[in-house]
């Protein structure tokens, strides 16, 4: 008995999830840290690495096609550049950045609470 | 259709051969054409001069040109270069002034982006490493920061 609570306090959570759950989780959580998404439409939002972020979409056109379209960010010092659906990479205009910015620091406030269930 | 091509350079004799300009007169199909000063002779040119009226003789004078001259070069930037020219320099600040704060203000950015993106390292990275079961690899990548 004592065994098993000394084993419970120093031992972490178990781990029962791959790096790629964790990311699905937090792409979830992303996805809706910028207001409702609209029906028919499915939003993901997730830090790859600590540089790359995606933003990813999928929704059903008119013709009941399914579509999706992927945004990759690239954040460096020198800037933050921009690729969608693996075209070439741009630099993104000011206001796309401030948007960004301003996700990944959302990200950082509700992905810990929401996902690792820290401070809740 | 013109005897003579439209680079000057060949000409159609009768009989459909073709070959190069030939100066003999009787050689060539020869269309007179306006365009081509065919009807501008010496007697249209004399008629011409006899028959201007005087106020289109005083326009081109050389007279008048001289006045129109004179009194364009009295003039301060007559023709507003002086004023363009100042236009397009006071626009380019402006421009260049524009691109300035639009740098400083992406430059500011990217600081902020860089703070947040240290933080998400040292708060979701962290904790996503440490609930991970398999080192934090995906698709045989490695995730790390």
């Amino acid at each position: 008995m004592i065994k098993r609570l000394f084993k419970s306090r120093i031992v972490p959570k178990k781990r029962t999830a791959t790096t790629r759950e964790l990311i699905r989780r937090e792409a979830t959580v992303g996805g809706q840290l910028f207001g409702p998404v609209p029906a028919g439409y499915s939003r993901q939002f997730f830090c790859l690495d600590k540089h790359s972020w995606v933003w990813h979409e999928r929704w059903t056109d008119d013709k009941g096609q399914p579509q999706h379209l992927t945004t990759r960010y690239e954040v460096r010092r020198s800037g933050i550049l921009k690729a969608q659906d693996n075209q070439s990479y741009h630099y993104v205009e000011l206001d796309e950045a401030r948007n960004l910015v301003a996700a990944i620091e959302l990200y950082n406030q509700h992905i810990p609470r929401q996902v690792y269930g820290l401070g809740a | 259709m013109s005897a003579i091509s439209d680079d000057n350079t060949q000409f159609n004799i009768p009989g459909g051969q073709t070959g190069p300009v030939d100066p003999q007169p009787e050689n060539l199909v020869y269309e007179p054409t306006p365009e081509a000063g065919a009807y501008w002779t010496q007697t249209d040119a004399k008629f011409l001069s006899e028959n201007l009226t005087g106020n289109d003789m005083q326009e081109t004078s050389p007279h008048d040109e001289a006045r129109w001259r004179e009194a364009l070069l009295s003039e301060r930037d007559p023709l507003g270069l002086e004023a363009a020219t100042q236009d397009v320099e006071r626009r380019q600040r402006e421009t260049d002034f524009n691109e300035r704060q639009k740098l400083q203000l992406m430059q500011e950015l990217c600081r902020q982006a860089v703070v947040a993106i240290d933080q998400t390292e040292s708060s979701v990275l962290a904790l996503r490493q440490i609930h991970s079961n398999d080192d934090g690899m995906v698709n045989g990548v490695k995730m790390a920061a």
